[in-house]
Parts: structure tokens; C-alpha cells; sequence
């Protein structure tokens, strides 16, 4: 980053002395041994060729000393201003998308389950698209104010997603076991979904405030160790492994972004990954981790029991084949699979749609994250970049995980799949973190 | 940042990767996987072919019943000791044992009775009607019904518990009765239920085919009739018998005694026997059960091979016959024994035929004069007309477990017969009067049949054609025959033979008046059982065919193991043979054919007079072949004697009276016991009674008969004057072997 803007500043510097017919040293021949300088020497060449054409005066009109000054400070205001791309368009486009299919699929998926959850077979549909209208809406509100007063906003959502955490641990401790979620009336609520855009929040915040000073320990590795270790606590009292995962990575990615030193987060990483692998393979809390670790290299040793969700999930992918049984058509949603509107309504993509659906969803899935981190490139605020390329990196892993699991190419872990999920809460912040991503995407400026 | 999203994306590859696995090539191995789950084969249960005689009539159907089980789970609380009592008392079930059934109440299914009777299904339906217990569950499965219970037991056999043959005919044609099972695969969801509009494929059942059978019920009641009366009036073991139509091996009819309910296979048909089962426990009772069961299913007449005795002498005879080497004129010599090489071998009267022609001493059965026929033909002839009559091989009757001949234990080899050292010769002897060896008595009857037809050796069956549900008959079997042993002409000698052991020899309790049967007595020892008890056990037998100018059907009749006083073929079995043919021939349509001497000894049926003119009277009893005498004035008959249905001897008087009462003194009844036919009507005439005679009378030599037993019997003291006494007359002499 630091070496292009360095760069541009160098490119400007060189117009302005070509403007006063000062002629920088040349750099020294070299007798043209080296291609690649030649190269470098022409490409330079063809850019000064191209703003001397903009710079030259009009050969009709003979241009006034005035005109040639107006036309430089134009140049110069649009080579030097950031630019605004405006709301990035394909960004919006595919989340859009992805909402829809997203609705429909799990509208299929949670045919049969609702009715014999409910009687109704449109109960979570219809619970979903409420939540999606609503999501939509609070997107497009966030898209519209300026995502530089989150910097305010940080401490009140800290302060919300920390009473969810220690109300929802208290349930659990009175309950005598691990709670994920607080009811609130009619719906339920995961305070870990809020709680991991917190930290990516609360990093992008500090990192932001920390500027340069990132590369110091004190300002790049403590803030994440801190608001890992708070938050991270709650969720193992939860249980919530894959939580706590996201949660640990993607907070690692951002301090990686904001240009944390590496070694660091990869001497910790590594030591976390094997204190992790450690307590999981001998403390008896894990047993059910190790047995979902058994299952994803056999599922057929258990299919009746811990395998069953598995080995039904491996039925419906395959049962679809190249091109699906059809829309609706899925005969593992009857009831053989379970929780198909939740973390499999993918497996039923897969069945009714077939490898050619999926495949479509997966390039779907796959542009949207490229699109986001691409508003996260273009942004020069350190602050709305750390944020979108979290929010992003916190994205993707869901989708990636969640298909590795359908497809048992990952040990089962309870990661839902964006878009597609039934779940009023994750959608609700799935679109607050979409819009603030647009948001972010809306005062980007474009730099050379 | 780059970079990472970089790693991220390096997961796309893989994910495709598994998707790919998962969707295309591992995919039809799950997928299968996943349709087993996903759908329900449910088989449906072709119905079994149904067993028809060969007049249509059922003799073995699956009907649908139910089968009566408890849900406990659903008994209300309270009710556990009514619902046990309905149930107990209708179904006659112990009380405590269906109580507790009841008690189960974690269970969702106890049976209660499997496969009830319509009937009491009903009362029990009508019972949870009235009571409201709707815990009490119906099932519906299906049963093998046997309409006529022990008639056919021996051929037809039943089926398990699962509606498999098991034993006979079931079991042999299992496969034909049972039929194809048909599936319907259907989609379902977990839960089990269907889902059809998603998918449902039928493969409809092929129901089995019905059989049809050369038997007839008719035939075989008649058969089984006389069998059982045979058994008990003899004291025996056992009893067999066999009616073959003797030009296509057909066989009409099959039985033996004591036989069992085809409903009830696994029940001890024999009370006595089933009481000392019952009073053993343990390995011993199991092991007693089981032989119990097994001996009362087997089908002695093709699956125990017996010593023929005489009867194979009409063997004999054919083959010396056909060979040339006797002729009716030639003549033997009986003094009582014979000596062959050594060894004396007695004949059954121990005084002698003395001198006899061919044809008397078949009549006679003599054992001497057979000796020397046997001899005569030769063992390597004689050994291959043993083996052309079928007695190596098995019959290939189309039944379960036909016994096969084994050289050694059921007959000689040919190796013995040609060994005069190892007393090939005496082996020849014996076989010459049908000892030493076992035959079936299929084989026996197949191979009289063939000496009798013209020569020709059928293979004996009893299905006839395999009908489908509609009635359409998918195969008929024809009759096929397996080779010609003798010519027609010595066949036709043979049948003349035979008439005459019946109408002379004897035979003559085998007579039947109209009938010209002929036949051959048959009393063998069971020399192997005697030998090892130290007693002597018999089999007696009779083989009969009629009628003899052109044969249609034989009767084999085995009486094993009389305990009465009279153990000869000639007189127990005979009598048995005689009134199986009476009552077999007219109902296959034999015409009858009486000599003036039958009608003379016919008895005849007395017209109905009473309320009638006396002239108009006189003459309808005078049409109906009867002497007729008047008591009284008056012009109206007022009463009669004998009452009108009776059969009376054809010299006898009605009494008609007109207006006088009639006359109803007491008499005593005598015991005409010894009396020939001539003495006993002439008796009873005399003290006002009327004679119906019965047995196997007029033969030619009627004097020789005899009255065995009477009914009213002497015992019952009196009968008004004017009745009837029936009398049964017996060939008393001659009839020995």
C-alpha cells in the first residue's frame, strides 16, 4: 500500500518538474543488458506521453496561458483527489441474488420439516422473508449514513453484545449446560452472531487509531489477544467451537490486514491451533468433537447415530447428480435429513439442482466474496477497509465451511450458510453487515 | 489481503472436488443407498393356488381369516380383566395366560390366536362392538382350509405356518400353488409414509396356479369309508387302499387309516397314541411327538414298501404266460410243499392242491404250482420282466417322497437271482408267490394295472391339470406311458384269470353282483418284523379290477397287522375290495350287468300301497317283482309289511292289509349265522320276517356263502313281525391262500 501511494506522489512529482521544464536526472544507461528496465523505461515512456498529450496545447486553438493553467490543476485535482466509485453496483446486484435463491432454496429445503414441525409448510418461509424484508431495509438505512460514525457507535454495540454474552452464559450455567441462544418473546437471539462483527468492529476501530503504530506489539497483538480472550471465553462456556473459530480467525485476518506483525499472529495462531488441538483431543468435554472428527473420515461407521446427518447429507448430495432431481423434488428432505433449513438446506441445493446448480451457487457465493473484497482494496480508509475485508473474510469462511460440511469435506461444525439459513438473527446481521460493506463500497475512492 | 483471499478461494477446488466425487462418480453407489431408504418394497402376497378333485369340488383353498392380537398399550385401565375374560371365553383360551398378555403394557402387540375361525373372529368382532374394547386388534392373514378334514390327508399334505407347503402335494407342487409375489416400490419420508406421488412402481403378483386332481371325492369317501370300517372290524395296525383308472395311471382315489385332520396336521390324530405322548416330557417327548407326527403323515402307499404276497402271482402268471413257458392247459402238481434246492418251502394248505390246471391254480393261489412257474420262466427272464414292471424304479408318481426300490433291502439283484450257490433259485421261488421282497403298493397297483390294460406300464399321477384363477387349464398332464411289458392278447388271458379267482377261486368275497371283477388275494407275512418279535404279523390284501372284459379301474387294499380272528387276504380284504367296486363302479357309470341267478338273489324294493285300492295295490307290488297276500276286507290298503323303501329277498310275500289292524306280535330274532342265502330267507319267511341280503352274493357258488353277521343282531332280542333283517353273506370257504 505505503509503496504505491509512495509511487503516485513520484509520478506527480516528475509532472510537476516536466511542467517546469526541469529535467530530472535520467537514470544512468544502462546499455540496454537488462530487457526488463527496457521495458520498465518504455511503459514509463508511453505515461509521460500520455499526460504530455493532455498537458500540450490545443493545435487548432492556440491555447491561453490561462486555459493551459485551468486544464493543469483539472489534471492534477483528478490524479491526485480520491475518487468516489460511488455504490458498488455487482456488489448489491449478487447479494441480492443470493438473497432470492437463498429464499427459495430454503424455502424447498424447509418444505417438509415444517410441516411436520408445524403443520404449516410455509412456516419458516415465511418467518425468513419478514426477516429478509427487514434486512433489506436496515441495509439500504446503513448504506445511506456515513459508516465513520460506527467509530462512535463502537462502544454501545461492545457494551450490547457483552450483556447478551453474560446473559446468555448465565442461562446456560442455570440451565446446568451450554446455551446458545436468548429468548426474546416470539424469537430467538445467538449473541455470538452479534459478537463477531464486534470484534471485527472493535479491531477495525483500534487498528485504525493505531496507524503506523500496528506494527508495534502493543498496538497490533494485544487488542486482538484482548477482545479474542473476552470474547472467546463466552463462547467456549457456549460451546460454540465453530463460533469461536470464525470468530478467532477472522479478528486474526483483520489484524493481519491492518498490517499486525505476522510472526506474531503466527506464532500465536499456531500455539492457540495446538493448545486447541491438544485440549480437544484429551479433555472428555471434546468426545463429540473426536467423534465428528471419526465421522468425516468414515461416515458409514456410524450412520445411525452421529453419522446420521452426514451420511444423509452425502444421500441427498448424491442422490442429485449432474442436473438434480428438480426443483421441489428432493426426497431427503423428507424428513431423512434433518435441520434442513438450517445448516443443509445446501445438501438439498445440491440434490434438487445437481452439480450444475451448486457449481452456480458455489460461482454465485464466490463473486460475491471477490466483489467484497474488492470494495476492501479500493477503500483508502483504514477504518471502512479493515472493516469490509473482515466483514468479508468472516463471510467467506461461513460459505466455505458450510459447504465443506455438506459435503463432508469438513468434520460437521454448526456453521450456517449465508443467505440460506433459516435463522432470523444471522439474516438480520447478515444484512446489517451487507450494508455496511455497500456503505463502506458507496464513499470508497479510487486510487492509482 | 490478496493473499489471503487467495487461500480462501484454494478451497473452492476442493469443495468442487468433493461435490464432483459426491455427484458423479461415487453417486450411483449412494444414490442406491439413499432409494432403500428412501422407498418401501412392499410385497404383495400372491394367493395360493386352490386343490380341486378332478369334479371341480375344493379340497384345499386359502381363505382369508384373522388373526387376533391385544395392544396393551392401548387397554384402558381397568378393563385388562374384561378384555381377558371376553376373550378367554370366547376364544376357549386360559384365562391367566391371556390376562397377562393383556398386562404387557410397554408392548404394542400380543397375539392372542393366530388364524381364528371365521366364526369365532365374528363373535370376538361383535364382542369389541358391544364393549367398546377397541384395544382387541383383527390382522387379516390367510389360511389353508381343508373342507373335507381326513379324506385326501395322505395325498394333499398342508402347508406351515407361513402359508408354505410342507408335506404332500403341497410341497410338491409348492411352487405352482404358491405363485410370484408382486412388489410395490413407493417413495416414502422418514417417518414411513408414502409419498406416491413422488414415485410408486408396481409389479403385479402372479397368483398360483390351482391344481387339479385325477381323484374325486365321490371315489375316495366310498374308499375311505370302507377302509375305516375294515380297520376297525379287523383290529388293524393300518390300513391302505388304492382305486386306479388302470388305462392311464390315473390314480381316483388314495387313502390309508389312520389319517389326520389336514386342518390340524401337527395335532396326534390317534387319541391313545397322543395320550402316551402327552404323558412323556422332555427330549423323550419331543422325540416321540415328532415320530408320532411324522408316521401319521407319511403315505404308506407309496412310501412303505411291503411284501406282496399272493397278489404277485398275478405277476407271475403274466410273464409265464407271455413268455411261452406255461399255458392255460398246463398242469402242476401241489402235495403241500415244495423242495428247491434244499430247502423246503410250504405251500399254504398244507394238504395240497394236488392236481391243477394253470388257471386253477391261480384260484387256488397255489404256492407249489408257482414255484414251479417261476422256475419255469427262469431268473434272467424273470428278473427282467421284475425290472419291466416297474419294481427297480420308482413309479414317478407326482407325489412327495415316493419310497425308492433299494437292491438288497426291497428286492434282490440280479446278481442273487443268478446265483445258484448264494440260492438264487429259492430267491426265484419265493418271488414266484410274491415273498422275500418289498414293493409299494403304488408300484403293485401300477404294475397289475399294466398286466391288465394290454401291457402297458403308465406312470401313475394324480394331477391332472393346472388351472389358472379363471379356470383355464394353463397344462394338461396326459398319461404317459412308460413302456409295454406283456402283449395285449396275454393281458386279456390275465383278465380272465383273474375274473375267475373272484367268481370261483378265492377271491370270492371280491364278488359284486353285475360286475364282473376280477382280482388276487394276497396274505403276506411280515416276515422282518415277525422274525424280530418272535410272532407272526400278516399283511392282508387284495387287489381287485373291473370290469374284467374291459378293465377300467383296480383297488389295491392293504390290511396290515389284523388282530381278529381271520388274517387271510381272501377274507378280510377281499369283502373290503368288493364293496369299494359296488359302490366305486355304478358311480363312475359302469353299466351293470346281471346273470339271471344275480337277479334271482337281488333283493328288491318294496313299492308304497297304503291309502290305495286293494286290485291296484296287488298289481304295483306284483309289477315290482314281489308275492303279495291281502289281510281283510276292505278296498283300500290300510297298512303294509314291509314298509314301503324296504328291500326284501325277490321270492319273498308283502302282507297288505285292508282295514284289519296289522299284525305287530314281537318276534324274537334268530341267529341265522352259517345259514346259506336258500336257509335263511326260508327261515325268516317262516316266522314273519323279511330277509334283505347283502355281501358279495350270487356268485356262482352260492352255497358256499354264507351268513357272517345280521343286522338286527340276535342280542337286540326283538322286532315286530314284519321287519326286515339284513344280512350279510360271506364266502366261508375257499377263500384261503
Amino acid at each position: 500500500m505505503e509503496d504505491r501511494r509512495k509511487k503516485q506522489h513520484r509520478k506527480y512529482e516528475d509532472l510537476a518538474m516536466e511542467e517546469k521544464k526541469v529535467k530530472r536526472p535520467s537514470p544512468p544507461e544502462k546499455k540496454h543488458k537488462d530487457r526488463k528496465n527496457a521495458d520498465r523505461a518504455r511503459k514509463k515512456a508511453s505515461v509521460r506521453d500520455r499526460i504530455e498529450k493532455v498537458l500540450a496545447p490545443d493545435p487548432v486553438a492556440e491555447p491561453s496561458a490561462d486555459r493551459v493553467l485551468r486544464n493543469e490543476e483539472q489534471t492534477k485535482a483528478r490524479l491526485i483527489a480520491p475518487r468516489y466509485y460511488g455504490l458498488d453496483l455487482p456488489f448489491l446486484i449478487i447479494t441480492m441474488v443470493l438473497l432470492a435463491v437463498g429464499l427459495i432454496m430454503m424455502y424447498s429445503a424447509s418444505y417438509a420439516w415444517a410441516i411436520d414441525d408445524t403443520g404449516d409448510s410455509a412456516y419458516y418461509i415465511n418467518r425468513q422473508v419478514v426477516f429478509a424484508a427487514a434486512g433489506i431495509a436496515v441495509m439500504v438505512v446503513i448504506m445511506f449514513f456515513d459508516y465513520r460514525i460506527m467509530k462512535k457507535l463502537l462502544a454501545p454495540y461492545l457494551l450490547i453484545v457483552f450483556a447478551l454474552l453474560i446473559m446468555v452464559s448465565a442461562v446456560g450455567l442455570e440451565g446446568g449446560g451450554a446455551q446458545r441462544w436468548i429468548s426474546a418473546g416470539a424469537f430467538t437471539l445467538q449473541p455470538s452472531e452479534f459478537a463477531k462483527l464486534g470484534v471485527i468492529w472493535f479491531l477495525a476501530w483500534i487498528y485504525d487509531k493505531a496507524g503506523t503504530r500496528v506494527r508495534k506489539f502493543a498496538w497490533g497483538i494485544l487488542p486482538l489477544a484482548g477482545i479474542l480472550l473476552a470474547v472467546d471465553g463466552f463462547l467456549i462456556m457456549q460451546k460454540h467451537i465453530s463460533a469461536l473459530l470464525l470468530v478467532t480467525l477472522s479478528g486474526a485476518a483483520v489484524a493481519f490486514y491492518a498490517g499486525a506483525d505476522w510472526r506474531w499472529l503466527a506464532g500465536v495462531g499456531a500455539a492457540g491451533a495446538g493448545g486447541v488441538s491438544l485440549l480437544v483431543a484429551f479433555l472428555p468435554q471434546f468426545d463429540y468433537i473426536r467423534a465428528r472428527i471419526a465421522i468425516f473420515r468414515d461416515p458409514f461407521s456410524d450412520m445411525l447415530d452421529v453419522g446420521f446427518q452426514t451420511v444423509q447429507s452425502i444421500y441427498a448430495v448424491s442422490t442429485g447428480g449432474l442436473f438434480g432431481v428438480g426443483l421441489g423434488q428432493s426426497r431427503q428432505k423428507q424428513l431423512f435429513l434433518p435441520e434442513t433449513q438450517n445448516d443443509y438446506v445446501f445438501s438439498i441445493v445440491c440434490e434438487e439442482l445437481g452439480l450444475v446448480g451448486a457449481l452456480m451457487i458455489l460461482g454465485l457465493f464466490i463473486a460475491f466474496i471477490i466483489c467484497g473484497f474488492r470494495i476492501a482494496l479500493r477503500v483508502r480508509d483504514t477504518f471502512g477497509k479493515l472493516l469490509v475485508s473482515g466483514i468479508m473474510t468472516l463471510l467467506a469462511m461461513q460459505i466455505l465451511l458450510n459447504i465443506m460440511v455438506v459435503t463432508n469435506a469438513f468434520p460437521v461444525t454448526g456453521v450456517s450458510l449465508p443467505f440460506f439459513s433459516y435463522g432470523g438473527t444471522s439474516l438480520l446481521l447478515l444484512m446489517i453487515e451487507v450494508g455496511i460493506v455497500l456503505c463502506v463500497s458507496r464513499q470508497s475512492e479510487k486510487t492509482y | 489481503m490478496i493473499g489471503l483471499l487467495a487461500v480462501l478461494l484454494l478451497l473452492v477446488p476442493y469443495i468442487v472436488w468433493h461435490l464432483v466425487k459426491l455427484q458423479v462418480i461415487d453417486a450411483e453407489k449412494y444414490q442406491q443407498m439413499a432409494a432403500e431408504q428412501q422407498t418401501r418394497d412392499l410385497l404383495i402376497s400372491p394367493s395360493r393356488g386352490t386343490i380341486y378333485d378332478r369334479n371341480n369340488v375344493v379340497l384345499a383353498v386359502s381363505v382369508t381369516v384373522d388373526t387376533i392380537a391385544v395392544a396393551p398399550n392401548e387397554v384402558k385401565e381397568g378393563t385388562e380383566q374384561a378384555i381377558a375374560a371376553g376373550l378367554s371365553e370366547i376364544l376357549d383360551l386360559d384365562y391367566d395366560t391371556v390376562l397377562a398378555k393383556v398386562m404387557k403394557k410397554n408392548t404394542m402387540y400380543q397375539l392372542i390366536l393366530r388364524r381364528a375361525e371365521p366364526e369365532l373372529a365374528d363373535q370376538v368382532r361383535q364382542f369389541v362392538k358391544d364393549t367398546g374394547y377397541n384395544s382387541i386388534k383383527f390382522y387379516e392373514d390367510t389360511k389353508r382350509y381343508y373342507p373335507y378334514a381326513n379324506l385326501f390327508s395322505s395325498i394333499l399334505g398342508f402347508t406351515s405356518y407361513d402359508n408354505e407347503g410342507e408335506y404332500g402335494l403341497e410341497l410338491k407342487y409348492d411352487e405352482v400353488l404358491s405363485g410370484v409375489a408382486g412388489r410395490i416400490v413407493t417413495a416414502k419420508d422418514n417417518g414411513g409414509n408414502s409419498l406416491s406421488f413422488y414415485f410408486e412402481q408396481r409389479l403385479e403378483a402372479q397368483d398360483g396356479y390351482s391344481l387339479r386332481l385325477t381323484t374325486d371325492v365321490g371315489i375316495q369317501q366310498m374308499l375311505e369309508k370302507h377302509l375305516e370300517v375294515a380297520m376297525e372290524e379287523n383290529g388293524c395296525a393300518g390300513v391302505v387302499g388304492i382305486v386306479m383308472d388302470v388305462n392311464t395311471g390315473a390314480v381316483l382315489g388314495m387313502a390309508q387309516k389312520g389319517d389326520y385332520d389336514l386342518n390340524d396336521p401337527r395335532e396326534i390324530a390317534d387319541a391313545e397314541l397322543a395320550a402316551q405322548v402327552e404323558a412323556l416330557t422332555g427330549d423323550a417327548y419331543n422325540e416321540a411327538y415328532l415320530s408320532a407326527l411324522y408316521s401319521q403323515w407319511r403315505n404308506n402307499a407309496i412310501q412303505e414298501p411291503y411284501e406282496p404276497g399272493s397278489v404277485f402271482k398275478i405277476i407271475t402268471a403274466a410273464i409265464a404266460l407271455e413268455e411261452g413257458t406255461e399255458t392255460l392247459d398246463s398242469a402242476f402238481y401241489c402235495p403241500g410243499y415244495s423242495e428247491v434246492d434244499g430247502t423246503h418251502i410250504s405251500c399254504w394248505k398244507t394238504a395240497g392242491h394236488s392236481y391243477q390246471t394253470f388257471r386253477k391254480a391261480l384260484e387256488n393261489s397255489c404256492n407249489c404250482a408257482f414255484i414251479d412257474i417261476a422256475l419255469g420262466i427262469g431268473h434272467e427272464t424273470y428278473y427282467s420282466y421284475f425290472e419291466g414292471f416297474g419294481f427297480t424304479d420308482r413309479t414317478g408318481i407326482d407325489m412327495m417322497g415316493e419310497a425308492s426300490p433299494v437292491g438288497g433291502v426291497h428286492y434282490h439283484t440280479y446278481d442273487v437271482f443268478s446265483d445258484v450257490y448264494r440260492g438264487g433259485r429259492i430267491s426265484l421261488s419265493t418271488y414266484g408267490f410274491g415273498q422275500t421282497f418289498k414293493v409299494t403298493p403304488i408300484q403293485l397297483i401300477t404294475a397289475v394295472s399294466a398286466v391288465v390294460n394290454g401291457g402297458y406300464l403308465m406312470e401313475p399321477y394324480v394331477v391332472d391339470a393346472l388351472v389358472d384363477a379363471n379356470g383355464n387349464v394353463v397344462e394338461q398332464y396326459e398319461p404317459k406311458v412308460v413302456r409295454q411289458v406283456i402283449s395285449e392278447s396275454t393281458s386279456r388271458t390275465m383278465c380272465s384269470l383273474i375274473e375267475s379267482v373272484v367268481s370261483t377261486g378265492t377271491g370270492g368275497n371280491a364278488y359284486v353282483a353285475g360286475y364282473r371283477v376280477g382280482g388276487k388275494t394276497g396274505t403276506s407275512e411280515k416276515r422282518d418284523k415277525s422274525i424280530a418279535e418272535g410272532k407272526d404279523f400278516y399283511i392282508a390284501s387284495f387287489l381287485g379290477v373291473a370290469p374284467c372284459d374291459d378293465p377300467e379301474v383296480a383297488v389295491l387294499v392293504l390290511l396290515d397287522e389284523p388282530t381278529g380272528e381271520l388274517h387271510q387276504g381272501g377274507q378280510i380284504a377281499a369283502p373290503v375290495v368288493g364293496k369299494i367296486m359296488a359302490d366305486i363302479l355304478p358311480y363312475m357309470g359302469v353299466e351293470a350287468e346281471y346273470t339271471d341267478e344275480e337277479l334271482g338273489n337281488m333283493s328288491l324294493a318294496v313299492p308304497l300301497t297304503v291309502g290305495g285300492e286293494v286290485e291296484w295295490a296287488k298289481s304295483v307290488v306284483k309289477d315290482a317283482g314281489l308275492a303279495v297276500k291281502v289281510v281283510g276286507e276292505g278296498t283300500e290298503v290300510t297298512a303294509q309289511y314291509p314298509v314301503s323303501g324296504s328291500k326284501i329277498a325277490s321270492n319273498s310275500t308283502v302282507i297288505l292289509y285292508c282295514g284289519e289292524e296289522p299284525n305287530k306280535t314281537p318276534v324274537q330274532i334268530p341267529n341265522l349265522s352259517g345259514m346259506t342265502y336258500k336257509e335263511a330267507a326260508e327261515y325268516l319267511n317262516m316266522i314273519g320276517l323279511y330277509l334283505d341280503a347283502s355281501g358279495a352274493l350270487g356268485s356262482a357258488n352260492s352255497s358256499t356263502f354264507t351268513v357272517r353277521s345280521q343286522s338286527p343282531s340276535p342280542e337286540e332280542g326283538t322286532v315286530t313281525f314284519g321287519s326286515v333283517i339284513t344280512v350279510d353273506f360271506y364266502a366261508s370257504e375257499n377263500t384261503g391262500e
